[in-house]
């Protein structure tokens, strides 16, 4: 590590950040003094619409942990479009050798799930930001004896496939069960993974169930109702640990399912919030940038990233969706409402996309 | 020189001009995209190039020819750099790409003064300000007086020098810009302010020598002095350019400047008349326009210093046609036409001289 700091140190002295950058690119590198690129080594079909890459970061990877999720970036249409994607995969001991992989499903309407289908292939070079999350068994820390049940719908199998494969190389003997639901079966994600996991490990069960197209010789199973909840879990002795992931619907309904049935239910949500707590009556607000001195007027029925961007004020955004963090930035006088709980944002740090002004406001930008 | 080229206008007039403006602008922004992000980036691959070779061949700069064309690229990639990508990428142009690299706010420029002064000085005050005497600072920079409307001290008697120092050593005035050192010297700035602003830009300076005067020529081992020799005057040629290019912008003949009273009440459209009646552009190939950073199109890059510039060749066709609409002088001419001008205010007004009535920018 010394090593490479003193050789930056002489480098930054000739070279600036951008211009390392620069010429990397153009010899075909993925290196680069601060940003971590990924090039994608391995695309491969994983069920309907759904795709899984594999992307190599360079060495300014600072790893991950199972259960987490990533900022990921790619130049669409001369725009720098970010969106988060869980790791699918479970971290590597050493760092440097890391690889990481993601699964996708393209939603025609997303403008970076879509290009990604498209237009990702080995070869493609993409721009990895932030890793967050806290649904990780380093932060839970669940005990050996404890049952953990993971509810899945559509993608929201990708967060929980890491968090499986951790628990599972943890090597406990406590129950580890998989209820994963899709519209049909060739919507399923990590079949082969999953099979494997069966075979090597005798308290893993998976249960997946079909919500418009049933299994060959097998009934609807139908979106997520409590008998399925009873014949899964019904046997089992102690109340397990629960894990919900999916769209803002199922993760509601998954929640008072298993409220009475589970100790403790980790949650996390993938579809944008509904847009349903809103200001009840319509005001204008002013706006005032501070840094950049400008004063707008706008409604306190828009997220205060769409009413910038619709003002032409570029504001650097990723997930819109209350997840990465990019778009944060301090509000240093007056008051938001944060959309995807309904209340009042206490801190001065505010996300930008899921936040609405309720008095006139300052933000530091 | 009066200004009777541009007729007043009306309160309603101006409300309209502003809003034809408004709209143009909002339309030019609805297109900018894939298009503006190729192009910049296309400048950025131009800036590396040109520098990567301008420096190999000054490391054989013993040869003659080798170290003239390396000067000149090196020179021409610094200008470059400068002008159509450091200037517009600051002035947020390109922030709608979400790309680090071209992020207006952290920009930083391969010239000795720092971009966080330059975003005060220039974003801030002078395209708020523009040419308001007492609130522009970059009408003579607090060395030169240029227009008639500037009270006159025999310092001025000397000018055509100052201004031929100022030129020769350009990007050490915009260093030194915003560090006031006249306010410093008659004790209306603290020495307390001075330091913490140097503090940053004393880091710059010391880079940005370091880097063109000690550490390439040493990589280029005997021909040290070759290298220093190139990046010396390399740095010369931009200077000289972008002094050229920025004095052409504002002080030509026709430009006007603004007592602060125009503030009172300012309206957007009032905002942009002052902005017009204040810039002169200049004709010119594309390459010309490329090379001053389309600062050749001052004109559209004051109404719409946010719209990427390569935009404004295009908009100064229904710019024209507005200013026509509305009996407003459209200031343009030859780089030879308008810098005589500017060289010619540099020595008529070291001597005494009085304002000339002007028109003015509201009708009573």
């Amino acid at each position: 590590m010394l090593g490479v700091n003193t050789e930056k140190r002489w480098l930054g002295a000739i070279v600036s950040r951008d211009q390392f950058d620069f010429w990397a690119q153009q010899l075909g590198s993925t290196a680069a003094w601060e940003r971590c690129f990924a090039r994608v080594v391995s695309r491969c079909e994983e069920a309907d619409d759904t795709i899984s890459l594999t992307l190599k970061p360079n060495a300014n990877f600072a790893g991950f942990r199972a259960g987490q999720h990533m900022n990921l970036s790619a130049i669409i249409a001369g725009r720098r479009v970010t969106r988060s994607y869980s790791f699918t995969g479970l971290p590597c001991a050493d760092s440097k050798q890391e690889s990481v992989s993601i699964t996708v499903r393209r939603d025609p309407a997303g403008v970076m799930s879509d290009w990604l289908y498209r237009h990702a292939q080995p070869g493609t070079v993409l721009e990895i930001g932030g890793v967050f999350g806290e649904m990780t068994l380093e932060e839970i820390q669940p005990a050996a004896t404890e049952d953990l049940v993971f509810l899945a719908a559509g993608s929201g199998i990708t967060p929980m496939i890491s968090l499986i494969k951790a628990r599972l190389a943890q090597g406990v003997s406590s129950l580890v069960t998989l209820l994963y639901w899709g519209r049909r079966p060739s919507a399923f994600c990590f079949d082969d993974e999953l099979n494997a996991l069966l075979n090597a490990h005798p308290n893993f069960r998976v249960h997946r169930l079909t919500t418009q197209e049933p299994f060959v010789g097998q009934p609807l199973a139908g979106r997520i109702h409590s008998e399925q909840l009873e014949q899964v879990l019904g046997a089992d002795s102690s109340a397990p640990r629960a894990f919900i992931c999916g769209n803002a619907e199922f993760v509601e309904t998954a929640r008072q399912l298993m409220n009475e049935r589970a100790s403790t239910c980790h949650v996390e949500s993938f579809s944008p919030p509904a847009r349903a707590p809103q200001n009840a009556v319509v005001e204008s607000i002013t706006l005032t940038l501070r840094k950049s001195r400008q004063v707008l007027t706008v409604s306190n029925q828009d997220t205060l990233l769409d009413a910038l961007e619709a003002q032409g004020i570029a504001v650097e955004s990723g997930c819109r969706m209350g997840i990465c963090n990019t778009c944060t930035c301090t509000v240093t006088e007056g008051q938001t409402r944060d959309i995807s709980t309904g209340q009042l944002n206490d801190g001065p740090a505010t996300r930008l996309c899921v936040s609405q002004p309720v008095s006139n406001l300052q933000l530091d930008l | 020189m009066t200004s009777s080229l541009s007729r007043a206008l009306s309160s309603e007039e101006v409300a309209r001009l502003g809003e034809e403006l408004d709209a143009l602008k909002q339309r030019t922004l609805a297109d900018v995209g894939e298009a503006d992000a190729r192009y910049i980036r296309r400048v950025v691959k131009a800036v590396r190039y040109t520098e990567l070779l301008g420096r190999a061949l000054l490391f054989v700069g013993i040869f003659p020819p080798a170290w003239v064309l390396g000067t000149l690229l090196l020179g021409v990639s610094k200008i470059l750099e400068n002008m159509e990508l450091g200037h517009n990428v600051m002035h947020g142009q390109y922030d709608w790409m979400n790309e680090p690299s071209l992020n207006g706010k952290t920009y930083e420029w391969d010239i000795v003064g720092t971009s966080d002064m330059w975003r005060k000085t220039h974003n801030y005050e002078h395209h708020t300000y523009t040419n308001i005497r007492g609130m522009d600072n970059d009408i003579g920079y607090g060395l030169l007086r240029l227009f008639p409307e500037q009270r006159w001290r025999p310092f001025y008697l000397l000018q055509p020098l100052w201004a031929a120092l100022l030129a020769l050593l350009f990007q050490w005035g915009v260093a030194i810009q915003d560090l006031e050192l006249g306010k410093v010297f008659s004790g209306r700035k603290s020495k307390a302010e001075l330091n913490a602003q140097w503090q940053p830009l004393k880091k710059k300076i010391r880079y940005q020598l370091l880097k063109d005067y000690l550490f390439f020529p040493l990589l280029a081992g005997p021909f040290f002095l070759t290298v220093l020799s190139g990046n010396l005057v390399a740095n010369l040629i931009r200077n000289l350019w972008t002094f050229m290019i920025i004095f052409c912008g504002h002080f030509t003949a026709k430009a006007e400047v603004f007592p602060r009273s125009v503030l009172d009440n300012e309206t957007q459209g009032h905002w942009y008349l002052r902005q017009l009646r204040g810039s002169s552009n200049l004709r010119g190939s594309k390459l010309f326009h490329i090379l001053s950073g389309n600062l050749s199109h001052q004109i559209e890059h004051h109404l719409f210093p946010t719209v990427p510039a390569r935009r404004y060749r295009e908009l100064s066709v229904e710019v024209k046609a507005i200013c026509e609409k509305y009996g407003q002088h459209y200031n343009t001419g030859s780089l030879l036409s308008q810098f005589g001008q500017v060289v010619y205010r540099i020595f008529r007004h070291a001597l005494p001289s009085r304002p000339e009535r002007t028109t003015a920018l509201l009708s009573a």
